[in-house]
């Protein structure tokens, strides 16, 4: 799986592409960070690691996009 | 392009203007008119590079596609190039794919940070570069046309599209085209393909991963008492980028005539080397946190809590080149991890 922000997504497709791995899952996570409080940067962050390995153990995850807010 | 023996698909336009259109829409240019790349003119560049068509010169990254000499020739003809100019633009690919230049950072960094390749050997006057007065600036067609097909080389083969792989937050006019050839005639020292082991009457290109291109004025006569130390003084603020990460290599381009006077006063490249490393330090609150501890992974390297540019003296290079009005010198700060690299040019 990729992981990137949602700035680098478009690089994350393009080097997957590149490497022969177009359909490789994505988790994609917000941005900027540099305006969030740090609090808000390891709430993004513990819920990103949940996507992580559901797409490292769930076939064909595709794409998810981590939000700012859990709600 | 069947009947010319070439791979590439074509597509018809019913005049230059429809043509130039096209390649506009597919973006495939850096915002300027480009050469359609005819099946004539692509077989004329490929026949000059000496190489069969479906030779590869490496995969350039981040699309990891391999760089044909066919697809090369393809987007040096789009550059402006004439044929003679391809063994150049093939070496300076050569050079660029390899592992130690990094050229996936480069492409997709949010650094300004572009290619930029030095010419030495005999091949700068039999291809009619510039290496003397505005070398750096416009009017050269081969410096222009070979720095611009980098360029095209790295977007249509490399993936670098702006704004979705080439994540530059500003980038630096150098990106649409940086190439200039060393003037070796008027250099004191030996240049800086013989510094790296090769001969003098051979031709090779150097390729560089400079951000920026920063004039550095010192008059002529006083640039052995305290020239220098102003030369110094105006590379290290603005280098800041350069301390970002330790591994870079950034270029002072020299005019003839400080090179000269700096010579008589027995100035060798190694003396300035470490003078410029001595002397551009800046103390470790104005650099970040990871920019001191990768410095302070070589403590002997850092004097009175002054840390250095980059790791050793050796990681600076000396280059001369422009003409001899004398005053202004250059320095080019380069980006992140890439280690420049030299390759001859096959002629």
């Amino acid at each position: 799986m990729t992981l990137s922000t949602k700035f680098f997504q478009g690089l994350a497709i393009a080097s997957a592409k590149g490497r022969g791995m177009s359909s490789l899952p994505q988790v994609i996570l917000p941005w900027p960070y540099d305006t969030l409080e740090d609090s808000t940067v390891r709430e993004i962050a513990y819920r990103a690691l949940d996507e992580v390995v559901r797409a490292l153990v769930v076939p064909n995850k595709g794409v998810v996009e981590v939000s700012i807010n859990s709600d | 392009m069947a009947e010319s023996g070439l791979k590439s698909s074509t597509v018809s336009a019913n005049d230059y203007d429809e043509a130039q259109e096209y390649f506009y829409a597919q973006g495939m240019t850096d915002g300027l008119p480009i050469v359609p790349p005819t099946a004539e003119r692509v077989v004329a560049m490929v026949e000059a590079s000496g190489r069969n068509a479906n030779d590869s010169l490496g995969q350039v990254h981040p699309a990891v596609a391999e760089a044909t000499i066919e697809k090369v020739a393809v987007n040096a003809v789009m550059a402006g190039c004439l044929p003679e100019y391809m063994p150049v633009v093939a070496a300076a690919v050569e050079a660029m794919v390899e592992e130690r230049f990094y050229l996936y950072a480069i492409q997709t960094t949010t650094n300004s940070a572009g290619v930029g390749i030095v010419v030495n050997g005999p091949v700068r006057h039999a291809i009619g570069m510039n290496c003397d007065s505005g070398c750096l600036g416009p009017g050269n067609r081969a410096n222009a046309s070979i720095g611009r097909a980098i360029r095209f080389v790295l977007l249509n083969i490399g993936g670098a599209v702006h704004g979705e792989v080439d994540k530059a937050t500003q980038g630096f006019p150098g990106k649409f085209t940086l190439c200039f050839a060393e003037n070796e005639e008027a250099s004191p020292w030996e240049p800086l393909h013989v510094e790296r082991g090769f001969s003098p009457n051979e031709s090779c290109v150097t390729v560089i991963a400079p951000n920026a291109t920063l004039n550095c004025t010192a008059g002529d006569r006083v640039i052995v008492e305290h020239g220098l130390a102003a030369l110094a003084a105006t590379m290290t603020a603005p280098a800041i980028t350069q301390f970002s990460l330790f591994h870079g290599e950034p270029m002072v381009v020299l005019n003839p005539v400080h090179a000269q006077v700096l010579a008589e006063a027995g100035w060798s490249k190694a003396d300035l080397k470490r003078y410029f490393h001595e002397h551009t330090r800046l103390p470790g609150e104005l650099l970040s946190s990871v920019a001191r501890s990768r410095r302070e992974t070589r403590p002997d390297q850092i004097i009175d809590g002054m840390y250095p540019m980059v790791q050793s003296p050796d990681h600076w290079m000396i280059t001369v080149a422009g003409g001899r009005g004398g005053l202004h010198s250059t320095f080019m700060p380069s980006f992140g991890e890439p280690q420049s690299i030299t390759k001859p040019i096959h002629l």
